[in-house]
């Protein structure tokens, strides 16, 4: 599966890149999906420096809930929108995000509920496994 | 069937955007660069470089192409 990325590190779902491909001036980088099978491809050998876009806003979290990140089309592309759901287990409340593009308003919540449970920091895990839930939702 | 039609549209009004550049990126102050040092790979099978180039160029009419943008290959 491919698509054009604008070059965001935090797009590696499955972990570290796992390399780089220059090809007729194109610069394909190339991660794992579900297992690493680089059949198509062998190391030269050689090392670049890469450079990635890196967002330094905080994102939030759920401390005892979940997250579920929805978006359209699969593989969104940059400035589609994307909706982010956080749901708490213990409570039952859900809180839903959505416009959430890049250069524009990062979150705007739908819903105006308790947000005391959400935590603002450490986000990224909790992203990676939400991304992994609503492949199986 | 006429409602799922006008979301699916409705959706696609709601999804266009001003895309930015690569460039644009790099000037917001909620942006940094973190250069990463990868290996680099090369295509072992001519098929599959052909079927890279492809989608790239099939991608150049697309408002959301830039050059600058790598292409991403999950695999």
């Amino acid at each position: 599966m491919m698509s054009i990325y604008p070059n965001l590190y935090d797009y590696s779902f499955y972990g570290a890149y796992e390399g780089v491909l220059f090809l007729d001036g194109y610069t394909f980088i190339i991660f794992p999906w579900m297992d690493l099978n680089l059949i198509a491809f062998y190391a030269t050998g050689r090392t670049f420096s890469v450079e990635f876009l890196e967002e330094t806003v905080e994102r939030f979290s759920v401390k005892n809930g979940k997250l579920y990140y929805c978006f359209m089309p699969d593989p969104f592309e940059v400035g589609y929108a994307r909706r982010v759901i956080a749901y708490d287990i213990n409570s039952g409340i859900s809180l839903a995000y959505h416009n959430c593009r890049y250069g524009a308003e990062l979150f705007r919540p739908i819903l105006k509920l308790d947000a005391s449970w959400m935590d603002v920091k450490g986000v990224a895990p909790y992203f990676h496994r939400a991304r992994r839930e609503i492949s199986m939702y | 069937m006429f409602i799922i039609i006008l979301s699916f549209f409705a959706l696609s009004v709601f999804a266009q955007d001003d895309y930015k550049s690569i460039e644009e990126y790099k000037t917001y102050d909620w942006i940094r660069i973190k250069k990463v040092r990868l290996p680099e790979y090369a295509v072992a099978d001519p098929g599959m470089s052909d079927e890279l180039l492809c989608f790239a160029d099939s991608e150049k009419s697309k408002a959301y192409y830039d050059k600058d943008a790598y292409i991403t290959v999950r695999k």
